[in-house]
């Protein structure tokens, strides 16, 4: 009986890893858009992104990508080739739009090339324009690497949609349960 | 016996927990599959299937409609109907719509008015533009849409310029001139005969704020929504 007990124990405590781990955050499904073709993200700046207000939010939510993952990133240069994974564009969106991750190129069940883009004047309607930025960049990268909208109903991460709550850095960085999944496919 | 049915009870509970930490495991590596099967067992009106359909490969961030009254007071129209149809949308020309994406496709969701709050008058059809990913086809969205029941909280994109040389074509059956209707991408809920919950296509009701009072139908989100107009 005593065995009986013990092993249930184990299989409850199991059960319970699975459902809570990893992380102390809510588990979420993976993945919840269409993975990339590789490890590597590379990406390019189209001339309208690189004469925008802020290019640079750009290349912060390439290197939180490559510094909080396992996945790394290379700047393509040029936006010439319909390979590279990531083409940043700035432009009006319309409506309430602040930013969008569409798959262009899809190979099989993977993208093979995505556009992002960034509509700075809704970004900036609000406060923490600099952060606000930062956040819909990281947001849509996390799209492009197989992520969804989580917050607030699973944890609070980048993966929030609209405006950030408060400078918390958390709002312009993916949970450590969304950063397990992509270093468990990567 | 008693030993006997203890040891029964317990292999019942160790076969449920282990059943439950599968399907949870199962859950958490596969959502979208999970979800692709799922819409592709219910019937052919499934606002999962169209909603799958419409932003598979495509994700948005938007800023919300904070309320019931904000999205009366920031929309051009509010109705409530029933999609018959899905055609083309709006496409960019210019000689720099390239900066606008390598692909911006848009699909037009004709709605049958049953009722308005705003904006619109009873039997007749609007035309709603909606983001739509580019590796899905309008065909196939009117196959999975028709008939499924919609509310749509609308804004008018007839000014919209989305950089400087692009400019908007109107899709065929949109008047040339007068508004044209984008919905909100947290304004846009549907619902088919055997649905439980009504789904957005670029949201989620949990993405909703406390202030809409956690509708889950589409009927408790139109009433939010009267209840803010009167």
């Amino acid at each position: 009986m005593r065995r009986i007990r013990i092993a249930l124990i184990a299989i409850v405590a199991a059960a319970a890893g699975t459902l809570f781990l990893p992380g102390q955050a809510m588990a979420t499904p993976y993945p919840e858009t269409m993975l990339p073709d590789s490890s590597l993200h590379t990406y390019c700046f189209t001339a309208g992104f690189s004469g925008s207000r802020d290019p640079g939010t750009g290349s912060y939510a390439m290197s939180i990508l490559d510094s909080t993952t396992d996945m790394t990133i290379s700047n393509a240069g040029a936006c010439s080739d319909n390979a590279t994974d990531i083409w940043w564009f700035a432009l009006d969106l319309a409506g309430t739009v602040r930013g969008e991750w569409q798959c262009i190129v899809v190979s099989g069940s993977v993208c093979d090339s995505a556009d992002v883009r960034i509509d700075f004047d809704q970004i900036d309607i609000g406060d923490n324009d600099i952060a606000d930025r930062d956040k819909t960049s990281v947001h849509e990268i996390g799209h492009s690497v197989g992520l969804g909208h989580h917050s607030p109903a699973s944890h609070d991460c980048a993966m929030i949609s609209g405006e950030i709550p408060s400078l918390d850095i958390k709002w312009r960085r993916y949970d450590a349960h969304d950063v397990a999944h992509i270093n468990a496919t990567f | 016996m008693l030993k006997r049915s203890s040891s029964r009870v317990l292999t019942i509970l160790v076969t449920a927990v282990s059943a439950a930490a599968m399907l949870a495991a199962a859950g958490c590596a596969s959502g979208v599959a999970a979800d692709q099967a799922g819409a592709q067992q219910g019937s052919q009106a499934s606002a999962t299937q169209l909603a799958s359909l419409t932003a598979g490969g495509l994700h948005l961030d938007y800023d919300h409609l904070a309320s019931p009254k904000a999205a009366v007071a920031a929309s051009e129209s509010i109705i409530r109907g029933t999609l018959v149809d899905v055609t083309d949308g709006l496409t960019l020309k210019g000689a720099n719509a390239a900066q606008a994406g390598r692909r911006t496709p848009y699909a037009t969701f004709v709605i049958q008015v049953g009722t308005a709050l705003k904006g619109a008058a009873p039997n007749t059809k609007v035309y709603v533009q909606v983001n739509k990913a580019s590796i899905s086809n309008v065909r196939d969205l009117a196959k999975a849409g028709t008939g499924l029941e919609v509310v749509a909280v609308l804004d008018d994109i007839s000014g919209w310029t989305p950089a400087a040389g692009v400019t908007v074509v109107r899709p065929a059956g949109v008047a040339a001139t007068g508004p044209l209707f984008l919905a909100f991408p947290d304004g846009l809920w549907l619902q088919g005969g055997a649905d439980r919950t009504m789904t957005g296509v670029h949201a989620e009701p949990a993405e909703l704020t406390t202030a809409w009072g956690a509708p889950r139908t589409l009927s408790q989100y139109w009433t939010s929504l009267e209840k803010a107009a009167r």
